[in-house]
């Protein structure tokens, strides 16, 4: 199963590694991974998303709260929270589908934040299931290159 | 204030956490803290080492017999990596070492300077934690910080990288009394509801059993194990590192592929299976766990059981629940049967008899378990014939059975004995191996004659009797004298306990060759 891991570590040399490498020990993949300072400096966020079976990722888990660079670990369940994705892409629209491409912008609420001779750069933020749809309409238009952030995600508030 | 330099720091730091004795080789990057150490000489005993692994397993033998921190000083590269092994072993079996290792000075790390190794990135998967200090103002929080996490919940080694430069730098000296680690739990708390839900589990279960792991191996727990166990009569037994946590005479042996008869008979009669601080799930097959009731204690959380659902997994640390089970469970007798487990008793030690008629080498253990006092510390080395050693030796003291466990390290328990014989002088130290694993150390024979320490080294030539090897291996005998040791060597045969006894006994380094 899937799982998003929001992990608050220490801002400091050395840490990533130390919870990438628990990963790496039992040949798990990590799918994408996204880390920035927190409201306070001295802690980082990790978002972590990765899939394996339930009781591993458990395991994995009980090690990282172990860690002492490790504050907080949460399995965030992709119903009770919500998940954002950066995504850059640029493209090099033929003469015909120039318009078309912005018309696509458009309708994925997607903004130009480079525009060249040749080529656009669009940015759009959203899930990953929004971010992929973009990603195969632009592809027949002429899509050169697409890099993302990989997933961030807070818990929802929760219903009482 | 007054300041001091980087390496006085360091010593300043160890005498006030108390340590007295540290294990080590001098280097490049920590000479400096070789030139200070005459003026600390009062105050903290270095035995040179002549190897670092040797080091290591000497820090961890010292730990292993006494309940204290093993201390280990070296230098980067090749030192340092020579330690990765004796680090791994201490970690395996959860034993409290701190490893200092000199490194190059910080505006060189990563620039593959001479003797340069990434001590951090390379012993990440063996230490309990690591850590690189910066600048020389921090290193006695560091020191004070790294001794508390190796010391403190499951303990494991914790190394300390130190540039050359922080060693070289000036600083007051401010050791912090009390340690804050927001991150770090010490003991998890247990909760009442698990509590309560054990107690009527226990209180259901007719015929539960006691199994003690290296978990359980505390000074604070002994009168209380003793206690539990006449109160509630509940049989009682041990995984290979724990021999002795109960007494001999006491227990039903250990469980385990190698274990007691009458630990696997108790195993399969027994209701309910009560795991403290042993890792039962991986010594035991599923199979025969797999419909019993469970009850899994253990302080590290990863160590608890995620699938089989019938368990009932226990965050805290030994001490604590074993003082909960002799307080708070009040009148509660099992159903055991006290004849059948007397029965059970004599049958165990009719099938160790039958076995040592069938392998008649494994009659020597009994030998030396005769012959060798209770206090005796018996060091060994991980092989078919040492586990022999731990099924046939009667141990009444955990801290008697040193042996590495789970990283079954080869040459462990020569260098193990050397660091037991500092931290109980008075004991009797005795180191048991093979002639293969005993040559994984044996330049340490040095260090035990510049200290001039009582160590018999029992060596089993098992290469004497095998007729397809034509090289029979070096002459131990010869070896031992050419260091300036005691050497004796004899076959193994009817006179064995009276040659045993005669030499057993003799003072200073003895070595004896036993061509078995």
């Amino acid at each position: 199963m899937r799982h998003i891991i929001s992990i608050l570590v220490d801002n400091e040399p050395g840490v990533l590694a130390r919870v990438s490498g628990l990963f790496t020990a039992r040949g798990f993949n990590i799918e994408s991974l996204c880390v920035a300072e927190t409201e306070k400096p001295s802690y980082s966020r990790l978002t972590l998303v990765t899939s394996g079976e339930d009781w591993i990722i458990d395991q994995i888990i009980k090690r990282f709260e172990n860690m002492i660079n490790v504050i907080k670990v949460v399995d965030l369940t992709e119903s009770e929270s919500i998940q954002r994705e950066l995504l850059i892409a640029r493209v090099v629209p033929t003469k015909t589908s120039r318009s078309e491409v912005l018309r696509v912008a458009d309708i994925f609420r997607s903004n130009v934040i480079d525009v060249g001779p040749k080529s656009y750069a669009l940015e759009l933020t959203g899930t990953k299931d929004k971010l992929e749809a973009f990603v195969e309409i632009l592809r027949p238009l002429g899509l050169k290159e697409v890099t993302r952030t990989g997933l961030v995600s807070i818990a929802r508030e929760k219903k009482k | 204030m007054k300041k001091f330099l980087g390496a006085e720091l360091f010593f300043e730091s160890l005498h006030g956490l108390g340590i007295k004795t540290i294990f080590g080789l001098p280097g490049g990057y920590v000479l400096k803290i070789y030139d200070v150490m005459p003026s600390y000489a009062s105050k903290i005993n270095h035995i040179l080492t002549r190897h670092e692994q040797a080091a290591t397993h000497m820090a961890d033998g010292f730990s292993r017999a006494s309940g204290l921190p093993g201390i280990i000083l070296c230098t980067s590269g090749p030192a340092a990596t020579n330690t990765v092994t004796g680090i791994s072993t201490a970690y395996m079996d959860s034993v409290p070492v701190l490893i200092f290792t000199g490194q190059v000075p910080t505006p060189f790390l990563g620039s593959d300077a001479f003797q340069e190794a990434d001590h951090i990135g390379i012993t990440r998967s063996c230490t309990k934690h690591n850590t690189l200090v910066r600048k020389t103002k921090d290193l006695p929080r560091a020191i004070a910080e790294a001794l508390h996490i190796s010391n403190t919940g499951r303990k494991g080694p914790v190394l300390v990288d130190m540039p050359k430069d922080v060693l070289l730098g000036e600083s007051e000296f401010n050791l912090p009394k009390k340690i804050s680690l927001p991150n770090y739990i010490e003991e998890p708390k247990i909760s009442k509801k698990v509590l309560n839900s054990f107690k009527s589990k226990l209180l259901r279960s007719k015929k539960p059993v006691l199994v003690f792991g290296r978990g359980a191996c505390y000074q604070e727990n002994l009168k209380n194990i003793v206690k539990i166990l006449k109160n509630f009569n509940i049989p009682a037994l041990t995984s290979l590192l724990s021999l002795g946590v109960v007494d001999s005479k006491v227990s039903f042996g250990m469980i385990g592929a190698a274990g007691s008869y009458a630990s696997s008979r108790l195993i399969e009669d027994s209701d309910h299976i009560i795991s403290v601080g042993c890792d039962i799930r991986k010594i035991l097959p599923k199979s025969s766990l797999i419909k019993k009731e469970m009850t899994i204690v253990d302080i590290d959380s990863t160590q608890l059981d995620p699938l089989l659902k019938k368990n009932l997994n226990i965050n805290c640390s030994s001490i604590s629940f074993i003082e909960y089970l002799s307080k708070d469970i009040g009148n509660y007798k099992t159903e055991w049967n006290n004849k059948y487990l007397s029965q059970l008793r004599i049958k165990n030690n009719e099938a160790e008899v039958e076995e040592v008629s069938k392998d008649s080498k494994s009659s020597m253990f009994r030998i030396l378990s005769n012959l060798l006092g209770k206090s005796t510390v018996i060091c060994s080395d991980f092989s078919y014939k040492d586990v022999n050693l731990q099924r046939f030796y009667k141990f009444s003291d955990y801290r008697n059975n040193i042996l590495s466990g789970g990283n079954g390290t080869p040459g462990y328990g020569f260098p193990a004995a050397i660091g037991a014989k500092f931290s109980r002088p008075k004991s009797k130290v005795v180191s048991i191996s093979t002639g293969t694993n005993f040559q994984f150390n044996m330049q340490e024979m040095i260090v035990a004659l510049e200290q001039k320490l009582d160590l018999t080294i029992i060596v089993l030539n098992d290469k004497y009797s095998n007729k397809s090897m034509k090289y029979k291996g070096p002459d131990y005998k010869s070896l031992a004298e050419s260091f300036g040791a005691k050497g004796y060597q004899f076959n193994f045969d009817s006179k064995i306990e009276k040659n045993l006894k005669k030499t057993l006994h003799v003072k200073g380094l003895v070595l004896i060759e036993v061509r078995i």
